[in-house]
C-alpha cells in the first residue's frame, strides 16, 4: 500500500511538471497551429537562467532570481516568435517551415545552455528541504506539495485569465478563429507574442520547479521533459489546454507505475506506445477536436 | 537526351566530382566523402517522405538504424556477408515502413509527427534493452568489410564506390517514382488530400508506399554505415540524427533530390571544416540551428525572400553584363 | 545557379580541410622539420563526461607547463611536444572519424594518440589505430578484452572490471559483511561490465543481490528505482555510476526514505562528489585506486604547477588535486619518459610503443606505475570513506592498512 501511494505521488508531481510545459505547447497550437520545438529549450534555459542568477546577483534570494528569471524567459519567448516564427508565419507558407525554424532555435539555445553551463551537475537550490509528511508509509516530500499546489494555483489563474482578462479573452478568440481577429483590428501579432511569452513563462516555472524538485541542475533535463511534455500534450488532445494539462498527468503517472513496478527501460517503452495507442483510437488525442479543413 | 542533361545537370556535377575525387584524397577526406554519400542517400528518402509525401517526420532515424542493426546482428549471429544480409535488409527495414504508415491512416497533420516521434523512441529502446540479440548499450563490434557474394571490400575506396553506386541507384529510383503516377498521386495528397479523394484516389495505400519506401532506402544507408564504422550503438541512433536529417532535406529543398545531395555534402563536411577554429570549438552543433533558422528566414519570409531576389538579380544582371560585353568583344 | 555555387562552396571546403598529400609512413622519427613532436587528444569536451574530459586535460596541461619549464625535450627550449585536442562529444563515430583524421594526417603527423575517456568510445577506435600502427593511449578505459582487442597498440592506466568490480564485492561482502545488497548501475558499456562482473563475484561468496537496477544516460529522476529498492529492505546499495549521478541518487533517497549504506566505485570517488554531496555524503563508501602521498615529491612538484595553473579550482576543491587530472599528467608524463628514452635512435610510433610497453616502477602521481604482462597496468586498490575529521570537516580517506590483514584479490578469487 506504501508502496503504491509513493508511486502514485511520485507521478502526481512529475505529472505536475509535464502539465506545465504541455500547456505552453498547447497554447501556441491551438492559435497558429505549430508545434513550438523550442519549448522544450526555454525549459532548459530558465533554468539555466535561475542558476547563474542565484549564484551571482542574487544569492540567497528564491523568489527574486525567481520573478527575474519568468520575466527573462517571457522576453525570451517573445523574441524567439518575433526573430524566427514571424517572418516566416507572416509569409503565408505551410507552417511545416515554421516548425523546422523552432526546431533550428531548439538546438541554438541547447548548444548556448550546454557550452555556458558545462556537462556538471551542479547544487540547485530548493524549498523546505528535507520537509515532508508520511502518509500511510508514503513519503512527500514539501517540494513535491508546493510543485502540485503551485500547479493547480497557475491552472485555475489560466482559466481566470482566458475568460476575464482582455488580454486573456484575446489569446482566446485568435485560438479560435485568427482571421476574424484581423478583421476586428485585434492587434494579432503582439498577441501572438504574448501567447510564445505566456508558454515561454509556464516552461520557466517547470523548469525551475523540477530543478528544485531533484536539488540539482544539469543539461540533460530538458531533452527527457520536452519530448515528453510534448507527447502529453498530443496525448491530451493538442490545441486544447484542459487536455495538456490531463495529458500531462496521465503520463507521468502511468511511468511512475510502469518504472516502480516494472522496470525503468520499461517505462519509456510503455508511455511511447500508449501515445501510438490512443492516437490510433482517437487521432486528436483525449479532448482534442477534429480540425475542420475548409476546402 | 539534351533535355535530360540539362534537368539533372546537378546531379551530374556532383557524381562526376565525387567519382574522381578518391585520386585526390587522403583516408581522412575519404571517409569524410563517404560519410556524405550515406547522409545522401538518408536524407534523399526523407525527402520522399517530407517533400512529396508531405510528412514531417521525427523519427527518420530509427529506420537507418534497424538497417545498422540487422546486418549488424546478422553478421554477429550467423557470420553472413553483407550480400546475403542486403535482402533482410530491405525486409526488416520496409516492414517497419509498413509497420509505422498504418496508424497514419486515420491521422493528419501534426499528429504525424508525434507518431514518428514516438515511434523512433520504442525502436530506439528495443535496440537498446533486447539485450540477447542486439547486445544492447555494448554494441555491437568488429563488423568485417561488405563482403559481396565472397569478394571482400578491403580498401575504403572500393566501399566508397559501392556507396555511390547506391547514390546514383537512390537518385533514379526516387526521380523515377515522382513522374510516375505514384508520384503524381502523391504530391496530389500532399497538397490537398481532400481535393485528392474526391478525385478518386484513396489515400491509405499511398501512404503505406511512400513510408515503406523511404523506410527501404534509410536502411540501406543505414547497413552500410554499419560496415563502414564496424561498430553500432544504440545511443548513436538519437532523435538529432532524425533532426539532421531533417536539415539536409531543408536546405536542398522539398521534393528536390539533387538539392538533398548539396544539403547532405554541406551538412557533413561544415562540422569537419568548424573543427579546424578553436574559439568554436565548444560550440560547432549551433551551426545546424543556424542553417535551419536561416535558411527557413530566406526562403520563407518576406524580408527574406526580398533579399533573396535582390541578390539574385543583382549576380542576374552582372552575368547578363558579362555575356553581353562578351558577345560584343 | 544558385545549387552550383553552393556546390562549389562545398567542394572548396572538403579541400581546405586538411591537406591533399596521400600520408607516408615517418621512417626515421616521428618529430617534425623544427624536431617537435605532435600528440592527438581526443575526449568529450563536450556532451556526457565532460566534466571528466576537463581534469584529463588540466594534468595534460600540467605535465606540458613542467616540460616547458625544464626547456622542453632538448633542454633548450627545442623539441616541443604540440598537442591537438578534438572533442568526440562522447560519441563512437565522432571518435572514430577523428580516429581516421588523426591516422592518415601528415601536417602534423602525430606520434601518438591520448584519449578518449569512455570505454565505449576508446573501444571501436581501437581497430583503427591498430591499423594504422598507432599508439592510442586510452588512459580511463577499464574494458576487459580492450587491451587484446587493440593489438600491441592500446594502453590504459585504468584497472579492467574484472578486477576492480569484484575486488569491490569482496570487500562489501568479506570486509563489511553485507549480506542484503542492492544494486543501482548505468546502462553502458563499463555500467554493463561493473555489474557483470559484481555481481559474479558476489554469488561466487555466497550472497545474491536484492535487485540490480540499470538506468539510462541522461536519466535524472531517479525515484522510481529507489522505490523499488526501498521495498527490498537492502543494507547496502552499490551505485556503479558518474558523479552526477550518485548525487542525485543520494538525494532522491531522502527524498524517497531509503536508509541505509551506500557505495560508489572509484569513477564516483571524487571530490566533487564530496563537494555537492554536503553532508548527505558522510558514511559514503567509495573505492580508490592508489594513493596521494603527500609527502611524495613526484606528487608535490606536481601539486606546486596545479596550484599555479588552476589555483582557483585547487582551492574551490578543498585543496586537492582532481583524481582524474592526476590520471593525464601521469599519462602525460609516461608519454614524455618514452620520447625521451627513444630520441637517441629516433622515436618512431613503432619505437615509441615498444618503449612505452615496458614502462616499470615509473613515479606516478599516485604510486608507481607497471605495466605487468599484456600491458596490464596492477593496482592497489583500498576502501574508502567519507568521514568528518578532527576539524569537523568531511573529507574522503582510505583504508590502506586494511589491506595488511584482508587479502582482498584472494577473497575476490582473483589470485
Amino acid at each position: 500500500m506504501a508502496k503504491f501511494l509513493q508511486i502514485l505521488v511520485n507521478g502526481i508531481s512529475l505529472g505536475s511538471i509535464y502539465a506545465l510545459t504541455a500547456i505552453g505547447y498547447s497554447l501556441i497550437y491551438s492559435i497558429l497551429q505549430l508545434i513550438n520545438m523550442s519549448n522544450a529549450a526555454v525549459f532548459l534555459t530558465s533554468a539555466v537562467i535561475f542558476y547563474a542568477l542565484y549564484s551571482s546577483i542574487t544569492a540567497g534570494q528564491v523568489a527574486l532570481t525567481f520573478i527575474l528569471t519568468l520575466i527573462a524567459a517571457g522576453a525570451l519567448g517573445y523574441i524567439i516568435e518575433l526573430v524566427a516564427i514571424r517572418p516566416i508565419r507572416e509569409k503565408g507558407d505551410s507552417n511545416t517551415y515554421a516548425l523546422i525554424s523552432s526546431i533550428g532555435v531548439k538546438t541554438i539555445l541547447e548548444q548556448i545552455c550546454q557550452g555556458t553551463f558545462g556537462s556538471e551537475i551542479k547544487p540547485f537550490p530548493t524549498l523546505l528541504a528535507g520537509k515532508y509528511i508520511d502518509l500511510f508509509g508514503a513519503r512527500t516530500s514539501a517540494i513535491q506539495i508546493i510543485i502540485i499546489v503551485v500547479t493547480l494555483v497557475i491552472l485555475f489563474v489560466m482559466n481566470w485569465y482566458t475568460q476575464h482578462n482582455r488580454v486573456g479573452r484575446g489569446l482566446r478568440a485568435l485560438s479560435q478563429n485568427l482571421n476574424a481577429c484581423h478583421l476586428m483590428g485585434m492587434p494579432v501579432n503582439t498577441l501572438i507574442g504574448v501567447s510564445f511569452a505566456v508558454g515561454s513563462i509556464l516552461a520557466a516555472v517547470s523548469g525551475v520547479a523540477y530543478c528544485m524538485y531533484l536539488s540539482s541542475i544539469s543539461i540533460s533535463v530538458g531533452a527527457a521533459i520536452g519530448n515528453k511534455a510534448f507527447a502529453a500534450t498530443v496525448l491530451g488532445g493538442i490545441g486544447v489546454l484542459k487536455g495538456a494539462v490531463v495529458g500531462g498527468y496521465i503520463l507521468a503517472v502511468i511511468e511512475s507505475f510502469v518504472a516502480g513496478y516494472w522496470s525503468m527501460s520499461a517505462m519509456n517503452f510503455v508511455s511511447f506506445s500508449v501515445i501510438i495507442i490512443v492516437l490510433i483510437i482517437k487521432p486528436t488525442g483525449i479532448f482534442g477536436k477534429k480540425e475542420q479543413h475548409k476546402v | 537526351m539534351k533535355t535530360i542533361l540539362k534537368k539533372h545537370l546537378l546531379f551530374l556535377i556532383i557524381i562526376v566530382v565525387m567519382c574522381v575525387a578518391p585520386v585526390f584524397t587522403n583516408a581522412y577526406q575519404l571517409r569524410i566523402l563517404i560519410s556524405a554519400a550515406l547522409a545522401m542517400i538518408f536524407a534523399m528518402s526523407l525527402n520522399l517522405l517530407m517533400g512529396i509525401g508531405g510528412t514531417v517526420s521525427f523519427g527518420h532515424a530509427a529506420f537507418y538504424s534497424i538497417g545498422a542493426y540487422t546486418t549488424a546482428v546478422l553478421w554477429y549471429h550467423f557470420r553472413t556477408a553483407y550480400s546475403t544480409n542486403f535482402i533482410p535488409v530491405l525486409l526488416v527495414t520496409g516492414l517497419a515502413g509498413l509497420l509505422l504508415s498504418l496508424p497514419m491512416s486515420r491521422i493528419t497533420g501534426r499528429y504525424v509527427t508525434i507518431i514518428t516521434l514516438s515511434f523512433a523512441e520504442i525502436v530506439n529502446l528495443i535496440i537498446k534493452n533486447w539485450d540477447p540479440v542486439t547486445l544492447g548499450q555494448m554494441g555491437i563490434v568488429g563488423i568485417p568489410s561488405v563482403n559481396l557474394f565472397g569478394h571482400v571490400l578491403k580498401s575504403k575506396t572500393e566501399f566508397f564506390y559501392l556507396t555511390m553506386f547506391f547514390v546514383i541507384m537512390t537518385y533514379i529510383i526516387m526521380n523515377w517514382l515522382v513522374n510516375s503516377k505514384l508520384g503524381r498521386n502523391l504530391r496530389a495528397i500532399s497538397n490537398d488530400a481532400i481535393a485528392a479523394e474526391a478525385m478518386g484516389i484513396k489515400i491509405f495505400p499511398y501512404k503505406v508506399i511512400v513510408f515503406t519506401i523511404s523506410a527501404v532506402f534509410a536502411g540501406i544507408a543505414g547497413s552500410l554505415y554499419a560496415h563502414l564504422m564496424s561498430y553500432v550503438e544504440p545511443s548513436t541512433f538519437n532523435s538529432n540524427l532524425s533532426f539532421q536529417c531533417i536539415s539536409m532535406v531543408v536546405i536542398g529543398g522539398l521534393g528536390n533530390f539533387s538539392g538533398t545531395m548539396v544539403g547532405a555534402l554541406f551538412l557533413t563536411i561544415l562540422p569537419e571544416y568548424l573543427r579546424r577554429f578553436e574559439f568554436l570549438f565548444k560550440y560547432r552543433m549551433i551551426a545546424y540551428g543556424l542553417v535551419l533558422v536561416i535558411v527557413m528566414w530566406i526562403n520563407h519570409s518576406i524580408p527574406g525572400t526580398k533579399l533573396k531576389n535582390a541578390v539574385t538579380s543583382r549576380f542576374n544582371a552582372l552575368l547578363h553584363r558579362k555575356n553581353a560585353e562578351a558577345q560584343e568583344a | 545557379m544558385k545549387k552550383l555555387i553552393s556546390l562549389l562552396l562545398v567542394i572548396l571546403m572538403l579541400i581546405t580541410t586538411v591537406g591533399c598529400s596521400k600520408p607516408e609512413d615517418k621512417v626515421e622519427s616521428a618529430a617534425d622539420e623544427n624536431g617537435d613532436f605532435h600528440v592527438a587528444v581526443s575526449l568529450p569536451y563536450t556532451g556526457t563526461n565532460a566534466s571528466y574530459a576537463e581534469y584529463i586535460d588540466m594534468g595534460i596541461k600540467v605535465a606540458l607547463k613542467k616540460l616547458e619549464n625544464e626547456g622542453w625535450l632538448n633542454g633548450d627550449g627545442t623539441g616541443k611536444i604540440i598537442c591537438d585536442y578534438y572533442d568526440d562529444k562522447n560519441d563512437a563515430t565522432e571518435g572514430a572519424t577523428i580516429a581516421t583524421k588523426v591516422t592518415t594526417s601528415t601536417e602534423p603527423y602525430y606520434l601518438l594518440e591520448v584519449g578518449s575517456f569512455a570505454s565505449g568510445v576508446s573501444y571501436p577506435c581501437a581497430t583503427i589505430y591498430k591499423e594504422a600502427e598507432m599508439v592510442q593511449y586510452a588512459l580511463t578505459c577499464s574494458k576487459s578484452d580492450y587491451l587484446e582487442t587493440s593489438g600491441d597498440w592500446g594502453f590504459s592506466l585504468s584497472m579492467t572490471q574484472d578486477t576492480a568490480a569484484a575486488r569491490v564485492a569482496a570487500y562489501d561482502i568479506k570486509h563489511l559483511g553485507f549480506d542484503k545488497i542492492a544494486l543501482i548501475y548505468s546502462n553502458d558499456s563499463w555500467g554493463l561490465e561493473t555489474c557483470k562482473f559484481y555481481t559474479a563475484t558476489a554469488e561466487k561468496l555466497g550472497v545474491q543481490l536484492l535487485a540490480s537496477e540499470k538506468y539510462d544516460d541522461g536519466q535524472q529522476d531517479f525515484t522510481s528505482i529507489l522505490t523499488k529498492i526501498k521495498q527490498t529492505n537492502p543494507q547496502l546499495v552499490m551505485c556503479f555510476c558518474a558523479e552526477n549521478d550518485i548525487v542525485l541518487i543520494r538525494q532522491q533517497a531522502e527524498t524517497v526514505g531509503l536508509d541505509c549504506e551506500w557505495q560508489v566505485s572509484s569513477k564516483s570517488r571524487t571530490s566533487n562528489v564530496l563537494q555537492n554531496l554536503g553532508d548527505l555524503g558522510e558514511g559514503l563508501y567509495g573505492i580508490y585506486a592508489k594513493t596521494k602521498d603527500l609527502t611524495d615529491p613526484v606528487y608535490l612538484e606536481y601539486e606546486a604547477l596545479y596550484k599555479e595553473m588552476y589555483g582557483a579550482k585547487y582551492a574551490e576543491d578543498n585543496n586537492t588535486t582532481q583524481k582524474y587530472a592526476d590520471q593525464g599528467y601521469n599519462c602525460m608524463m609516461t608519454v614524455i619518459w618514452a620520447i625521451k628514452e627513444t630520441m637517441k635512435t629516433g622515436t618512431t610510433r613503432q619505437a615509441f610503443r615498444d618503449k612505452l610497453a615496458t614502462l616499470t616502477d615509473f613515479p606516478g602521481v599516485q604510486g608507481k606505475l607497471t605495466f605487468a604482462t599484456g600491458r596490464k597496468i596492477l593496482q592497489v586498490q583500498y576502501l574508502s570513506q567519507i568521514v568528518r575529521g578532527e576539524d569537523g570537516k568531511l573529507k574522503w580517506i582510505n583504508y590502506e592498512d586494511l589491506l595488511n590483514t584482508f587479502d582482498v584479490d584472494a577473497v575476490a578469487g582473483l589470485k
